[in-house]
């Protein structure tokens, strides 16, 4: 399993107080979506397939994380009118998985999926590019709020190992200062 | 504003590590009416400058035990998750220092989910607990909404 990086391999960026997106354009609540600059396909918004998994990190709270995933749910549910939540949900579960697992690829094509399905045909255009960005922002929201797959403290001795470290707390104490070096134990195993 | 949190505040105003790097110190005698209180403060910072909090627990360094082995540490975890403060938490701040708590640490311990089910020691939560996680994080969202309107 992979471990997450705190930065978009495929960008380097998080887009952290940015008031505009990747393509310009203002973002509804910047500063948690990581994507690629403009590509030359016909989806200029739309990253690149086939580029395997990736992982980004925000630093947003769920408080924020969750919300901005609703508001992209919420705008998928009216791209696609005619589909039902229960459908929509699914759909935007595998892409999420997808995403997960394959990276955007598998995105791309749960957004087209949704597309034919309400238009009978995947159309071209600001549409498409709008549903997919949906899509993949939805699934980027779900990733970044899912907790770790693997802890790093699994490649210690399970979280009684021992760590130098300028932070003193043994599982998260307070009350002293980064000058003070202990010789520490890692915090919970979960 | 009880002695405690305005002792607490001026900890997390002026303490070392200051409030650039979001470290937020908690203490177990942090009362539900202390924590609420915490998340009107917080909230709109966190909503505006999208920077979560990550924390640690004040005293106990020399308590042999681990945090999550301390009964009381335990009620202050569950506190939090009841209060809304666990949305204004950075989710995996474990991935980079592994001496703080994030949610997951805060959920996890507030659930007794440390240690208590065999994973081989690899913090890999089930799929259960991924679900039940992120269920109780829109349940914080909720309440945290609801304080911050003033409906609770």
């Amino acid at each position: 399993m992979a471990h997450r990086t705190p930065v978009s391999p495929s960008t380097g960026d998080i887009h952290n107080n940015t008031s505009q997106g990747p393509t310009g354009r203002p973002l509804t609540n910047p500063g948690v979506v990581s994507m690629r600059p403009p590509g030359p396909d016909l989806f200029p918004d739309v990253p690149d397939a086939d580029q395997g998994p990736d992982p980004v990190f925000t630093t947003s709270a769920p408080y924020v994380l969750l919300h901005r995933r609703e508001e992209a749910r919420a705008t998928v549910l009216d791209l696609v009118p005619s589909l039902s939540e229960a459908d929509v949900d699914r759909e935007l579960a595998e892409a999420s998985d997808a995403y997960h697992h394959g990276g955007l690829k598998g995105v791309r094509r749960v957004a087209d999926s949704l597309a034919r399905r309400e238009h009978g045909s995947i159309p071209r255009g600001s549409y498409c590019v709008h549903l997919r960005e949906k899509v993949q922002e939805f699934s980027v929201l779900e990733f970044a709020l899912a907790v770790p797959r693997e802890d790093p403290r699994s490649e210690q001795s399970h979280g009684t190992c021992e760590k130098t470290t300028t932070f003193s707390p043994r599982g998260a104490r307070g009350g002293v200062g980064p000058s003070d070096t202990h010789t520490v134990k890692a915090g919970p195993d979960v | 504003m009880s002695k405690m949190q305005r002792n607490l505040r001026r900890a997390n105003l002026a303490g070392p590590f200051g409030r650039a790097l979001g470290l937020y110190r908690l203490h177990t005698a942090l009362t539900a009416a202390d924590l609420r209180e915490e998340v009107l403060r917080l909230g709109p910072r966190v909503i505006a400058h999208e920077t979560p909090y990550y924390c640690s627990v004040d005293g106990y360094d020399k308590d042999p035990r681990e945090l999550w082995q301390v009964p009381e540490v335990i009620a202050l975890c569950r506190r939090i998750v009841e209060s809304g403060l666990l949305s204004l938490m950075e989710l995996n701040v474990t991935e980079r220092n592994p001496m703080l708590w994030g949610a997951w640490d805060v959920y996890a311990c507030a659930n007794e989910l440390i240690r208590s089910h065999a994973l081989g020691g690899v913090a890999d939560p089930s799929h259960e607990h991924r679900k039940a996680f992120f269920d109780c994080l829109a349940q914080s969202n909720a309440t945290c909404d609801a304080v911050l309107r003033g409906t609770s």
